[in-house]
C-alpha cells in the first residue's frame, strides 16, 4: 500500500485482482456448485467465510450485502464452520493473494474445497470493487490525493462493476427486508409434556433452527391460511398446524392433514441443518 | 478429652463440625441417620489418626465423598463420627506405559477428566451417568458401571490396587503396588483388593486407589438408536456385545427420553412411539477401522431388527436437551432436580437369558406401584452380564409416595433375584434379601472376614 495514502484498504488494481481472477477461473464450477440446491457448502458457512474475508478486507457493502444474507438464512447451531476453513478464508484476505489450500484438503472433501477457494477469490474482488467505491469517494471528497490517473482507473472499475453491484445491492435489500417483515417464531402450542410423543418433543426444539430461514418463516408461520401436516419419523408421527402466527404440535395424525411427509428420524434432523433439498430427496411426500 | 477436641487436634477445628442434613440423608427413600459429629481429614495419616482414634473409643465411622450411591450407602446408621473424605482430592501417580492412575477418595471424575485431557490425552478414563462432582473411587469400589463397561467390566475389575485404614490403624496395601512400587495390577498375587470392592467400607477406609486406564481412540462415532420392544432391545445389545467391536451400547426405556425433555408426572407412552434408546458409541484407532465398525454396527442393527438410528452428536447439537447425554460425565438434572428430590434405584447384574423377563417384570411391578417403568441397562464385560436398573424419581415430602417407593424398590429386589440378577450399590434392605437367599457358606465366609477386620462392626455399621 501507498504509504502517502491515508486511505486504509486496499483497493481493486490490476496486480491485486489478477491473482484472485486467475483463482476464480481455476474455480469457477465450485463457485458455481455452492450456489446451487445439493452444494458442497452449505450457505450458512458460505456466508461465514464471506464474511471472514470481508471482515478483513473491511469492505462496507459487501458486509452489509452478505450480513443480510447471513439473516436472512437465520443461525443454524448445526452449522459449525470449522476454524481451518475461517482461518484459511482469513489467511488469504490478509495475504491478499489465493493460499495453499492444502490445510482444507485435511478438512473436507475435494469438491468443498473448491467451493472455499471459489468463494474466497469471489468475494476478494467483490471487496476490491467495493473498497475502490469508498476510495473514489475519498478522491472525490478530498479526504485522499485527487491523484487523476488513479482515479480515472478506480472510476473505471467501479463503472466495470455497476451491472453486478446494483443487482447485489438490490437483493441485500430484498434479504434484509424479508428478515425484517418475516413473523418470529412462535413458542410452539403442545400436548403436556408428558404426553407429548418424542416426535413432537423434538419438533419444539427444532422449530427455531427450522425455520431460521426467514423466507420459510414467512410462508408457514406467516400463511393466512393454518396448513396442517402430517409427520411420520420411522413409526412416531405427529400433526403440525402452522400459519396466522403460531405454531402446534399434537401427536398423532390427525384427520385433517392436507398431507403426509414420511422418513426416517435423520433426515428430518438434516433438515434442520438447512439441507432442505439434498435431505428432502430422502422424505415422501403421500395424502393422507 | 472431649471428643470434638480430640478429632479436632487430629485435623484442625475448622474440620469438625456438628452433622447436618448433608451428611445425614441423601436423594434416596432411605430415612435420615444420626452421627455426632463430620470430620474432613486431608491426609491418609490423617485418617489413620481418626480410625485409631475411633477403635480406642468404640466409636462407628461412616465414610462419605460425594454421597450419590443412590443406595443410602453412605448414610451413618449407628452415630459416631462421619469421615468426609472430599479434602483428600489428590491425584497421586500417573503411569503413561502402565496405563494407570493414583487417585485418592474425593478425586471427582471432572476433576480426573480435565486431568487426563491435559497430561494424558492419549488415555482415557471410563465415566457414568454421574454428576461431575462424584467420587472416582467410590464408584469403582462399589463395582459400578460405566462408559467403557461393555468392553473392560464392572468398575471393581478396573482397580489394580489400593492403600486402606484398617479398623485398628493398620495401613495395608494391596495388588503389585503393595509388593514393587507400581501399581500395574492385581495380578498375579492373592487378590486381597476385592475384599474391598462392593464391601461398602465395611472392610477399611481406602486413603488411595489405582485405577486402569485405556488408549483413547483416535476416531469415534456415536449413536442413538431406537428399539420398539424388550426382545428386539436385548437381542441387540447381545450382538453388539458378542461382535466385541464396540464400546458401549446403553439403554434407557421411554420414561427417560420424557424425563429429559421436561415431564415429570403422568408420563403416557403413545403406541407409535419407541420403547427404548439405545446410545451406541463406536471407535477406532484408524478411520478405516471406524469406518469398517460402523458398518459392522449397522449390519448388527438392522439384523436384529433395530429401524432407526442416527449420529448422536449431530442430534446433541440440535437438540439441546440431548446434549446432556452426549458427553460423560453428565449432570443429569432431569433425575436429580425432580420436584420433591427424590430419587431411587434398584440396580444388578445378571445373566442375559433372564433379560427380557427380568426387565418386564420389573417395569410391571413400577407401575403397579405407580410409577413409569423407567429402566437402565446395558451388556457388561464383553456381554458376559447385563444390567437391570430400575429407576424412580418421587416427591421426599410426600409420606405415602415415599413408603410407596420403599415398597416397590424392596420389591424390584426380590424380583431380580428371582431373575438371577444381583443387586450392585446394594441398600441395607436389598442387601438383606441378598443375604437371604445366599449359600449359607457365602454368608459364613463374609461374616469371617467381618470378624477378621472388624470385630465390632463399627466400618460404616449397618450395611451388609
Amino acid at each position: 500500500m501507498d504509504r502517502r495514502d491515508p486511505f486504509p484498504r486496499r483497493t481493486a488494481t490490476p496486480a491485486r485482482l489478477l491473482p484472485w481472477i486467475a483463482e476464480l477461473a481455476k474455480t469457477l464450477p465450485g463457485l458455481v456448485r455452492s450456489y446451487l440446491p445439493g452444494q458442497a457448502l452449505d450457505p450458512r458457512t458460505r456466508e461465514r467465510v464471506i464474511l471472514a474475508v470481508t471482515e478483513v478486507n473491511g469492505c462496507r457493502y459487501c458486509a452489509w450485502i452478505h450480513g443480510s444474507w447471513q439473516d436472512f438464512l437465520g443461525e443454524n447451531s448445526l452449522v459449525d464452520a470449522d476454524e481451518a476453513l475461517l482461518g484459511y478464508a482469513r489467511a488469504c484476505a490478509e495475504a491478499g493473494r489465493p493460499l495453499d489450500p492444502a490445510p482444507l484438503t485435511e478438512v473436507l472433501p475435494p469438491e468443498a474445497v473448491a467451493s472455499v477457494r471459489a468463494t474466497v477469490a469471489q468475494i476478494e474482488v467483490s471487496n476490491l470493487v467495493g473498497n475502490t467505491v469508498d476510495g473514489l469517494i475519498a478522491r472525490i471528497t478530498r479526504k485522499r490525493p485527487l491523484d487523476p490517473p488513479n482515479a480515472v482507473a478506480e472510476a473505471a472499475v467501479v463503472a466495470a462493476a455497476i451491472p453486478l453491484a446494483i443487482p447485489m445491492l438490490g437483493a441485500g435489500v430484498a434479504l434484509r427486508a424479508a428478515s425484517r417483515l418475516a413473523p418470529p417464531v412462535p413458542a410452539p402450542q403442545m400436548p403436556p409434556a408428558g404426553e407429548a410423543n418424542l416426535l413432537v418433543h423434538l419438533l419444539a426444539q427444532l422449530a427455531p433452527t427450522l425455520l431460521a430461514n426467514a423466507l420459510l418463516r414467512s410462508a408457514v408461520i406467516g400463511s393466512p391460511v393454518v396448513l396442517v401436516v402430517g409427520l411420520k419419523a420411522g413409526r412416531t408421527t405427529a400433526t403440525v398446524r402452522a400459519g396466522r402466527g403460531r405454531l402446534a404440535l399434537e401427536n398423532g395424525i390427525s384427520p385433517d392433514v392436507v398431507m403426509v411427509v414420511e422418513g426416517d428420524v435423520e433426515p428430518l434432523l438434516r433438515l434442520a441443518s438447512g439441507q432442505v433439498l439434498q435431505e428432502a430427496r430422502n422424505l415422501r411426500i403421500r395424502r393422507p | 478429652m472431649e471428643l470434638k477436641d480430640a478429632l479436632a487436634a487430629v485435623v484442625g477445628p475448622t474440620h469438625v463440625d456438628p452433622a447436618g442434613d448433608r451428611h445425614l440423608q441423601d436423594v434416596t427413600e432411605n430415612p435420615p441417620g444420626h452421627a455426632d459429629f463430620v470430620v474432613r481429614p486431608e491426609t491418609a495419616e490423617e485418617v489413620r489418626a481418626l480410625v485409631v482414634l475411633a477403635h480406642e473409643r468404640g466409636i462407628p465411622i461412616t465414610p462419605v465423598v460425594a454421597g450419590y450411591n443412590v443406595a443410602g450407602i453412605a448414610i451413618p446408621r449407628q452415630g459416631g463420627v462421619v469421615l468426609d473424605l472430599t479434602r483428600m482430592n489428590a491425584i497421586v501417580e500417573l503411569d503413561r506405559e502402565a496405563m494407570y492412575v493414583v487417585v485418592e477418595p474425593g478425586v471427582t471424575f471432572g476433576q480426573l477428566k480435565a486431568f487426563l485431557d491435559a497430561e494424558a490425552p492419549e488415555l482415557v478414563y471410563t465415566y457414568p451417568f454421574a454428576p461431575p462432582f462424584t467420587s472416582v473411587m467410590m464408584n469403582a469400589l462399589l463395582d459400578g458401571l460405566n462408559n467403557l463397561s461393555l468392553p473392560h467390566g464392572a468398575m471393581g475389575k478396573w482397580v489394580n490396587g489400593l492403600e486402606a485404614v484398617l479398623a485398628d490403624g493398620d495401613v495395608v496395601r494391596t495388588g503389585s503396588g503393595g509388593v514393587v512400587d507400581r501399581w500395574f495390577s492385581r495380578a498375579p498375587l492373592p487378590d486381597l483388593s476385592g475384599l474391598f470392592v462392593s464391601t461398602q467400607g465395611t472392610i477399611g477406609i481406602v486413603t488411595r486407589i489405582a485405577l486402569q486406564l485405556q488408549p483413547k481412540p483416535a476416531y469415534r462415532r456415536r449413536w442413538l438408536a431406537f428399539a420398539e420392544d424388550l426382545g428386539a432391545a436385548y437381542s441387540v445389545m447381545r450382538a453388539l456385545a458378542r461382535a466385541g467391536s464396540f464400546d458401549d451400547c446403553g439403554l434407557m426405556t421411554w420414561p427417560a427420553a420424557k424425563q429429559l425433555f421436561g415431564a415429570t408426572r403422568d408420563l403416557q407412552k403413545s403406541d407409535d412411539e419407541p420403547f427404548a434408546y439405545l446410545m451406541i458409541d463406536i471407535t477406532g484407532a484408524s478411520q478405516g477401522e471406524l469406518d469398517a465398525r460402523v458398518d459392522l454396527g449397522n449390519h448388527l442393527l438392522t439384523e436384529n431388527g433395530i429401524e432407526q438410528s442416527f449420529d448422536a452428536d449431530e442430534v446433541a447439537r440440535l437438540v439441546p436437551a440431548l446434549a446432556k447425554m452426549a458427553e460423560l460425565p453428565t449432570t443429569l438434572d432431569f433425575l436429580l432436580d425432580y420436584p420433591g428430590g427424590g430419587l431411587t434405584w434398584v440396580g444388578s447384574y445378571g445373566p442375559g437369558d433372564r433379560w427380557v423377563e427380568g426387565a418386564r417384570r420389573g417395569m410391571d411391578l413400577l407401575v403397579e406401584h405407580g410409577f413409569p417403568p423407567f429402566l437402565v441397562s446395558r451388556p457388561m464385560d464383553g456381554g458376559h452380564f447385563y444390567v437391570l436398573r430400575f429407576v424412580a424419581n418421587f416427591d421426599k415430602g410426600d409420606t405415602d409416595e415415599v413408603e410407596r417407593v420403599r415398597t416397590v424398590m424392596g420389591k424390584l429386589a426380590d424380583v431380580v433375584l428371582d431373575h438371577e440378577y444381583v443387586p450392585y450399590k446394594a441398600s441395607a434392605d436389598a442387601a438383606g434379601r441378598i443375604l437371604d437367599r445366599a449359600d449359607p457358606g457365602f454368608v459364613r465366609m463374609l461374616e469371617r472376614v467381618r470378624d477378621a477386620f472388624d470385630p465390632d462392626r463399627r466400618m460404616n455399621p449397618g450395611r451388609w
